[in-house]
C-alpha cells in the first residue's frame, strides 16, 4: 500500500483550500455544526464539572487572548481552546461525522480561540472548520477497523493542528511542523475512565496539545513531517488495521462534511432516535408517566452493543458510592435517557442534573424500558449509516402506540432546529440578546471581520 | 464442565455463524476473526473455537498455538450469549482481562457473540 505523503497531502489541502472552492451546502452544514456545538459548549459550561473547569483555568491567570465561553473572563489562546473543548464534550451533545468521526468538540474550540487571538474573519473560520471536517472524516475512516470504536477513535488530535495552522496563517512547512509536533506522542483514551468528569479530556487534551504544538511551530520549532503515515506513526499507533489511503481519498472532490449529524439531545448517538420517538409519543398521546406499562424500543443490533457497555444499575450504585463516578456513563446507557424523556417530555441538560437523575418516577419507568434488536433497522444502519429506532409505548389500559423514526433528527434527511438548540442552551448562561446576536453573526459569518465579536457574544456580562 | 446452557449458546453461535458468514465475512467486525483458533475458558473448562470464512467449529480441549485465550465467568458467558454484554462491559467490570496482542480478537469475538445472539432474537421475532 502506498502510504507516502499523506501528511503532506492533508497539509497542502489545508493551506490551499479557499472559501470559493467549498460548495454552498457544505458551508451551510458547517454553520449548523458551529451553532450546534456552541449550544453544547454553553450547556456544558453550565454543568457542575464545567464550572469547576472554568474556575480552574481562570486561576491559571493566563494572558487574556480568547473567551472562555459561558464565563466572564478571557484566557490564553490554548487555555480557551482547552476549557471550551471540555464544555463542548461534557454532555455528549456534539456532532458526529457519520459514521466514524467526532470533530467539532475539538476543532471549534480550537478555531474560535485561535481566531479571536489572531483577529481572524468569519470567512477564515469557516474555511478552517471545513478543512478540519474533511480531514477528520477521512482519518476516522482510515482508523476505524481497530479496537477503538465511536468517540474513542482518536481523531481529535489529528484534526486540531491542521485547523489551528490554517487560522495561524501557516505555510506548508510550518503546518507540517505543527502536525508533527502535535502527534509526537499519541493520545489514547481509557474507556473505563469515561465514568468520570475526565471523559471531557477526550477532546480537550488533544485540543490543548494541538493548539500548543501549532503555536510553538510558528517559532520555527520543527515537527516530524511524516507523522501520520510513518510505519511507526499515528495510523499504526492508533489502529490495529489502518487503511491510510482512506485519509486522502476524494479530498477536495467528495465532501465528507455532507455527513455531519448534529445532536438534538445530550446523549450517545445510538439513543437519539429512541429518545425522539419516546418524546413524540408521550406528547402526541398525552401519556402520563404513571400510565406507562412498558416501553419497547427496537434498534439496530449495534445500538445494543454500545448501550450495554455500562448498566444503569451499576452506574446509579457507583454514582452514590464512588467519588470518581458521575452521570457520564448514563449518556451511553439506554434505559435512563428514554425513561427521563418519557417522564419529562424532554431530554435536555436538566435531565443530567442530580435532581432528575435520582427521580423516583423516572426510575420506575426505567424498569419498564425494553430494547429489542431489529433486522430492518440494522440493515439500514449498515448499508446507509441510518441511526433509526421504532418505539412502542403500552399503557396500563392495554393500548399501544407506536412511532417509527427511520433516521434520527439532526441528520440531513431529518434536520433539527440547531438555532433552537443554541438558544435553549444559552438561556440562563448568557443574555438572550447576546445569544440572538451570536446567531445573526453565524448566519452572516462571511461578513464578520473579527471573530472576537462572535466570541464576545458568548460571554457573560 | 461448561454448563449445558452455555454449551447450547455456543452451539447456537456456531449455527448462526455458519448461516450468516457468507454475508458477513467482508465486514470489518468479522474479518480479524477469520482463520483464527481461539481457546475459550469458562472456569477450569476449555474449548477450542476455530473460525473460518465458511464455518465455526467448537472442539474439546485447547490448542497451545491458538491465536488468543478468551475467558470470563459463567455469568459473563451467559450475558454475551444472551446479547446483554460484550468485552467492553465485562472488562470494565473486571470480569475479563486482555492484552494488547489479543485485544482485537477479544473485542471482535465478544461483539459477534453478542450481535449474532441479537440477530437470532430479532429473526425469531420476525423482524
Amino acid at each position: 500500500m502506498d502510504m507516502e505523503g499523506i501528511t503532506r497531502c492533508l497539509a497542502e489541502f489545508t493551506v490551499q483550500l479557499q472559501y470559493d472552492d467549498i460548495p454552498d451546502h457544505v458551508i451551510s452544514k458547517t454553520k449548523e455544526q458551529l451553532t450546534s456545538i456552541l449550544g453544547a459548549t454553553l450547556a456544558g459550561a453550565d454543568t457542575e464539572p464545567g464550572r469547576k473547569a472554568l474556575e480552574a483555568v481562570r486561576a491559571w491567570g493566563d494572558q487574556p487572548e480568547a473567551a472562555a465561553i459561558g464565563s466572564d473572563y478571557r484566557t490564553s489562546m490554548r487555555g480557551a481552546a482547552f476549557v471550551n473543548s471540555i464544555s463542548a464534550q461534557l454532555l455528549e451533545f456534539e456532532d458526529a461525522l457519520m459514521p466514524y468521526s467526532h470533530i467539532g468538540a475539538a476543532s471549534i474550540p480550537a478555531a474560535l480561540a485561535v481566531g479571536e487571538a489572531r483577529k481572524r474573519s468569519g470567512r477564515e473560520l469557516l474555511v478552517a472548520l471545513v478543512a478540519g471536517n474533511e480531514i477528520g472524516g477521512r482519518i476516522g475512516h482510515a482508523i476505524h477497523r481497530g479496537i477503538r470504536m465511536g468517540n474513542i477513535i482518536p481523531v481529535y488530535q489529528a484534526v486540531v493542528p491542521f485547523v489551528t495552522s490554517r487560522l495561524l496563517g501557516y505555510d506548508l512547512t510550518t503546518t507540517l511542523d505543527a502536525v508533527g509536533g502535535a502527534l509526537i506522542q499519541i493520545q489514547i483514551s481509557i474507556l473505563s475512565g469515561w465514568v468520570s468528569n475526565s471523559k471531557a479530556y477526550l477532546s480537550a487534551m488533544p485540543t490543548l496539545v494541538g493548539v500548543t504544538a501549532a503555536s510553538v511551530a510558528g517559532s520555527g520549532f520543527t515537527g516530524f513531517h511524516e507523522a501520520l503515515e510513518d510505519p511507526l506513526g499515528y495510523f499504526t499507533q492508533t489502529c490495529e488495521r489502518p487503511v491510510p489511503a482512506e485519509a486522502v481519498e476524494g479530498l477536495g472532490e467528495i465532501w465528507q462534511s455532507e455527513k455531519l449529524v448534529n445532536k438534538p439531545f445530550p446523549v450517545c448517538g445510538w439513543t437519539l432516535a429512541p429518545v425522539e420517538g419516546t418524546i413524540d409519543l408521550v406528547k402526541e398521546n398525552a401519556i402520563a408517566p404513571a400510565d406507562i406499562e412498558k416501553i419497547t424500543v427496537k434498534v439496530p443490533v449495534q445500538s445494543v452493543m454500545g448501550g450495554t457497555m455500562w448498566k444503569a444499575k451499576d452506574a446509579f450504585h457507583n454514582l452514590e458510592e464512588r467519588h470518581d463516578w458521575c452521570y457520564i456513563p448514563l449518556l451511553f446507557e439506554m434505559t435512563y435517557p428514554v425513561a427521563a424523556a418519557a417522564v419529562d417530555g424532554e431530554l435536555t441538560p436538566r435531565q443530567w442534573r442530580e435532581e432528575r437523575l435520582f427521580d423516583e418516577e423516572i426510575h420506575a419507568v426505567m424498569e419498564r424500558v425494553v430494547y429489542e434488536p431489529d433486522i430492518a433497522l440494522t440493515t439500514a444502519y449498515v448499508n446507509e449509516d441510518k441511526l433509526g429506532a421504532a418505539v412502542a409505548i403500552t399503557t396500563r389500559d392495554g393500548k399501544t402506540v407506536e412511532k417509527h423514526i427511520p433516521i434520527a433528527r439532526g441528520s440531513t434527511e431529518n434536520p433539527m432546529d440547531v438555532e433552537g438548540k443554541f438558544l435553549s442552551c444559552a438561556r440562563g448562561v448568557i443574555e438572550d440578546g447576546k445569544a440572538r446576536e451570536a446567531l445573526q453573526m453565524i448566519n452572516g459569518l462571511e461578513e464578520l471581520v473579527d471573530m472576537g465579536e462572535l466570541n464576545a457574544c458568548l460571554m457573560q456580562g | 464442565m461448561i454448563p449445558p446452557d452455555i454449551q447450547e449458546g455456543l452451539t447456537a453461535f456456531c449455527e448462526t455463524w455458519n448461516m450468516m458468514i457468507p454475508a458477513l465475512k467482508e465486514n470489518y467486525l468479522v474479518e480479524p476473526l477469520l482463520n483464527r483458533r481461539i481457546n475459550l475458558g469458562c472456569e477450569d473448562d476449555r474449548r477450542l473455537l476455530t473460525l473460518t470464512p465458511t464455518e465455526a467449529v467448537i472442539t474439546e480441549g485447547e490448542d497451545p498455538f491458538a491465536h488468543a485465550f478468551f475467558a470470563t465467568d459463567p455469568e459473563g458467558w451467559r450475558e454475551m450469549l444472551r446479547g446483554e454484554s460484550n468485552f467492553l462491559t465485562l472488562t470494565m467490570q473486571h470480569r475479563m482481562s486482555t492484552r494488547m496482542d489479543e485485544a482485537l480478537i477479544h473485542l471482535r469475538l465478544s461483539i459477534m457473540l453478542q450481535l449474532l445472539s441479537l440477530m437470532r432474537r430479532a429473526m425469531a421475532a420476525g423482524g
